[in-house]
């Protein structure tokens, strides 16, 4: 009998607790919450999911502009010299967004799916970016575990109390931007150039036009196409590393490995392309592990960072074009 | 009742004389070139006339080759040149929270409050915010580097310089040199190239308070003085002798060692310039590291032994005890 | 079957004693030097971390040595140890290095099934007695404990030291005797020996030495060569240090109470609140510690490119603001020259002296 009495006490006080937090939300929503979108990292990747996303919550935001010098001072300045170019690069987002946002979008990429993950600084970007900002307040930063049903629902949970709207609403805005991400076009493969390459390396260097010079439209100026690796379906890959004495844990490194070997193999294309930012530790070990395993095939490695000079990329592509052409004729 | 402070350092070898209330009253600025050993000796041997060896209270030595400039002299302190420059700097200012200093081979930064060091920070790896890369432009550019600092004030509008790497940062001025630039221009924006890349590679995160010592022998160069003022917004300080700070360091602590230990200095005198003062070294074949062993000798007697790894060369008596 | 392996710090003095009593040949690789270093860079990735180098290095040697079988631990990422394992075997199969590869991964890997079948393996596939193999896993462990042990009271009580460079003598005198001796009985008794002569040193208990930490990424901690002997300097200068990272924490943490560091690591700390690879989780919390207990200074560890660490470096600002505690951060890479480094570690010590100094006089 008071065991009855407890319960009900129980679910009276959590159901009072739940208007007071709807309370809570209403009080927000009033005040309405803008927030900062910085547009670095995988942003590039996955933009199409978070536009979708943002627009069915229906609630306002500010997303930062392209990647330009200005940015990428900003963010070499308040970085740690160690880190590479991406990172500072999302951080020069960061401090543009700064004063302009209540909230601070720093996703916190903990694993993605497999249980494979980006890499150490993804997982501490939060920390880096709150350190180097100097905006310690008003960061969306818990941690993202995109291989859990249960995570990903909690992160919404979190997330749309912080934004102040509802639960339900959040889940329908997430749906929704999955299925329009899964419709969307993803990577590039041009058909019509004499030649293709497979273009290597994370979306955020591939994408970023800022970052790697305009790499994608001087290959096209030299007649080749580009191939990425999100036109290799996955279990193309995954065949790919079934030899390796243990499973890759990154996910670039399976992607941009499995995806360059399949493409070798099977001949699709004339030269691999990969553009790699200086110190990065995953494509230390892609870039090897695939030089190692095509042979004698045609490979160029553009390393970028802030400071590398446009004269001396053109240089190489142009090189790199023009061994191509020699490669068909011989 | 002298107190001697030596800095030898990559590019030059320092030699200061402070008396019994530490004024400066000898000042000695001389090119290493590559043989420290005998720049301490000329140093010394413009003293020798003036002074009594009985007169040197105290020697302190500093800088990268503060080793062997005590094994040579008998000092009674060795202390790294972070520590020398920001004692010297406190001791002519109490009021000093920031020292910049950049040398031939390296630069810091160092933060002092309430007259201690609270942080600092060195850079060895990259040479764009040193002096060597300075004199290298200049060079190139056919300019005196005595002249450079009044030629960069001379600009009116400094080039902008791209690239945080000396390496970099050389490509670009050879290509902004052939689309026409004026020089003055160019080496105005050599200047803020420097002093941008030393605030990014030591500055970050650091809080810049007055007043601000600015010294090391680049200190001569107002064109990079001026480009801290501007990018700083605040005053900069040159002190007198910029040049010998860590040398000046070097001679207090050794008075302030000295004096905390109630002992005699062990400064072996003028004299030493008497015999002969010679060097030879030997790859240890003994194990895989193959140190390279230099040893020093005076008058064919060993008074030092550097860069052996395990130490065995070295002069101990702890190890024979076990 | 002949097996080598990579080293890390004094790992090599228990995997000989281990392999020695279980009969496998085991052939240990010199020592990490320079030349080590010249030898592994020349066929490692150029960006890689150095750890890497050494590691393969060394794998080249113990392969000329005789060996045909490498032995070589891993993680689960998303550090790069755990990817060391392929890409060493890629790298030294390329240039004619030839061997068997054992990957001892983690559980979470492989499940712990295939990993006892892998360290079976290890034994050559004969069947040799579990409680032999038992004891002499137990024993190993009591060296390396009773070694650390007696490593980290001298590293503490050197700063106290009355005539300096004595236990710093002992230390090195132990480890050489314990290379020679046949079996775990005689290496225990040695350490037992020298623990005794430690005791022995005279101390002066009024110094007020500094006292530091040293942390950071576990690799530069361990392997002397990866912090180019760096314990060795600090002895020399005589300054009291503590080092919580060392191979028997290691085997504590991933071994023997892998739950209880699952517990620490998901607990917050305020700095660092996820464990997000590497030790540099540890490392914030070591910096914690410190300051906790009274210690003057930190000094943070890692080989250029150490990607956990670099976002430790990047709250260490933050950090030492908020704790009111001086953090050096040294960055190690072959390039970099001796000299530089020395310096900056004098000063760093000069700074912690001179501000103790400050507090005493009350000036």
């Amino acid at each position: 009998m008071f065991f009855f009495l407890y319960i009900i006490g129980l679910v009276g006080i959590k159901s009072i607790s739940t208007v007071l937090n709807a309370e809570n939300v209403r009080i927000k929503e009033a005040v309405s919450i803008k927030i900062g979108i910085p547009g670095g990292l995988l942003y590039h990747r996955y933009a199409t999911f978070i536009n979708t996303f943002i627009n069915e919550l229906d609630i306002e935001c500010i997303f930062s502009i392209e990647t330009n010098r200005e940015i990428l001072d900003m963010g070499v300045n308040s970085c740690v010299n160690e880190a590479c170019l991406p990172m500072k690069i999302f951080h020069g987002h960061a401090v543009f967004l700064k004063n302009q946002c209540d909230l601070l979008w720093i996703p916190r990429i903990m694993k993605c799916k497999n249980s494979e993950s980006i890499c150490p600084k993804f997982c501490g970007l939060p920390e880096m970016v709150m350190s180097g900002t100097k905006r310690k307040e008003g960061v969306i930063d818990y941690p993202l575990y995109m291989d859990r049903k249960r995570e990903v629902r909690h992160y919404l949970k979190k997330l749309s109390e912080n934004l102040g709207c509802n639960e339900n609403k959040a889940l329908r805005a997430f749906k929704k931007a999955v299925i329009s991400y899964g419709q969307a076009e993803k990577g590039i493969w041009d058909k019509e150039y004499p030649f293709i390459i497979f273009l290597a390396g994370h979306p955020y260097n591939i994408y970023d036009k800022f970052a790697n010079m305009n790499l994608i439209d001087k290959l096209h100026s030299y007649g080749i196409g580009v191939i990425t690796e999100e036109q290799v379906f996955d279990n193309n890959k995954e065949e790919e590393i079934k030899h390796l004495m243990k499973r890759p844990y990154w996910l670039f490194y399976k992607n941009n490995y499995g995806a360059g070997k399949y493409l070798v193999r099977n001949q699709k294309i004339n030269g691999i392309v990969y553009i790699s930012s200086f110190s990065c530790g995953i494509d230390s070990i892609t870039i090897e592990m695939l030089k190692n395993d095509i042979g004698d095939f045609p490979f160029l490695i553009l390393k970028i960072d802030e400071h590398t000079g446009e004269a001396g990329m053109n240089t190489r592509i142009e090189a790199f074009a023009d061994m191509l052409e020699r490669r068909r004729i011989h | 009742m002298y107190y001697m402070g030596i800095d030898v350092g990559s590019v030059s070898t320092n030699v200061v004389l402070l008396d019994g209330c530490l004024e400066v009253i000898e000042e000695i600025y001389l090119q290493s070139k590559g043989s420290p050993i005998k720049s301490i000796c000329e140093g010394l041997e413009k003293l020798k006339g003036k002074y009594d060896s009985k007169q040197i209270s105290g020697v302190g030595t500093t800088g990268s080759g503060r080793n062997i400039a005590a094994a040579v002299t008998g000092a009674d302190i060795i202390k790294n040149e972070i520590t020398t420059h920001s004692i010297a700097a406190s001791y002519m200012d109490a009021e000093v929270q920031t020292i910049l200093e950049i040398g031939g081979q390296d630069s810091k930064v160092i933060l002092l409050r309430n007259g201690v060091i609270s942080d600092f920070a060195m850079n060895t790896v990259c040479a764009a915010g040193t002096g060597s890369f300075l004199d290298r432009q200049a060079e190139r550019l056919g300019i005196a580097i005595g002249e450079l600092g009044n030629m960069a004030l001379k600009s009116k509008v400094p080039v902008r310089i791209a690239g945080r790497c000396a390496v970099f940062a050389e490509t670009d001025i050879i290509h902004k040199q052939q689309l026409g630039y004026e020089k003055e221009d160019l080496i105005a924006g050599l200047c803020y190239a420097l002093v941008r890349n030393y605030l990014s590679n030591l500055c970050k995160g650091k809080e810049i308070k007055d007043k601000v010592f600015f010294q090391g022998g680049v200190a001569a160069n107002q064109g990079i003085k001026k480009a801290f003022e501007d990018i700083l917004d605040k005053e900069i300080i040159v002190p007198e002798h910029f040049k010998v700070m860590g040398a000046i360091g070097a001679a207090i602590l050794s008075k302030e060692a000295l004096e905390n230990e109630r002992k005699k200095t062990m400064f072996k005198g003028f004299n030493i310039l008497k015999g002969k003062i010679s060097t030879d070294s030997f790859e240890c074949q003994d194990c895989p590291n193959h140190c390279e062993v230099i040893r020093i000798y005076s008058n064919n007697t060993m008074i030092g032994c550097f860069s052996d790894r395990c130490g065995k060369y070295q002069i101990s008596d702890a190890k024979s005890k076990i | 079957m002949k097996i080598t392996f990579p080293h890390l710090g004094d790992a090599y003095i228990a995997v000989r004693l281990l392999c020695n009593e279980m009969n496998v040949d085991c052939i240990v690789p010199p020592l990490n030097t320079m030349e080590t270093l010249e030898r592994g860079s020349r066929y490692s990735p150029e960006e890689i971390c150095l750890p890497f180098k050494l590691m393969a290095g060394n794998l080249m040697e113990g392969i000329e040595n005789g060996a045909d079988t490498v032995v070589m631990v891993s993680s689960n990422g998303p550090c790069r140890l755990g990817e060391y394992g392929e890409l060493l075997k890629s790298v030294l199969d390329k240039n004619g290095y030839h061997a068997d590869w054992i990957l001892l991964d983690t559980v979470q890997a492989i499940g712990i099934r295939e990993l006892l079948k892998r360290a079976g393996l290890v034994w050559g596939g004969k069947k040799r007695s579990k409680l032999k193999l038992l004891g002499a896993l137990k024993g190993v462990y009591k060296v390396i404990h009773s070694l650390e042990r007696m490593e980290k009271e001298i590293h503490f009580r050197c700063g106290y030291e009355i005539e300096r460079g004595r236990l710093k003598a002992i230390l090195y005198k132990c480890k050489k005797d314990i290379c020679h001796s046949d079996s775990i009985n005689d290496a225990l008794k040695i350490i037992e020996n020298y623990s005794d002569k430690v005791k022995e040193i005279p101390l002066d208990r009024e110094k007020n030495p500094v006292k530091v930490v040293l942390t950071g990424e576990i690799f530069s901690l361990i392997e002397p060569f990866g912090n180019q002997y760096l314990e060795d300097k600090l002895m020399d200068m005589g300054v009291s240090f503590s080092k919580r990272i060392t191979i028997g924490w290691w085997i504590d943490t991933t071994f023997v109470q892998p739950l209880k560091r699952a517990r620490m690591m998901s607990k917050k700390n305020g700095f660092l609140n996820y464990c997000i690879g590497g030790y540099a989780k540890d490392t914030v919390e070591e910096v914690i510690e410190a300051k906790k207990n009274h210690y003057d200074g930190v000094i943070q560890l890692l080989p250029l490119g150490c990607m956990p660490e670099i976002v430790v470096k990047s709250i260490m600002p933050d950090m030492a603001e908020e704790l009111d505690i001086k953090i050096l951060t040294v960055v190690f890479d072959e390039m970099n020259g001796e000299a530089g480094y020395i310096t900056r570690i004098e000063a760093f010590i000069d700074m912690l002296q001179r501000r103790k100094q400050h507090v005493l006089y009350g000036y």
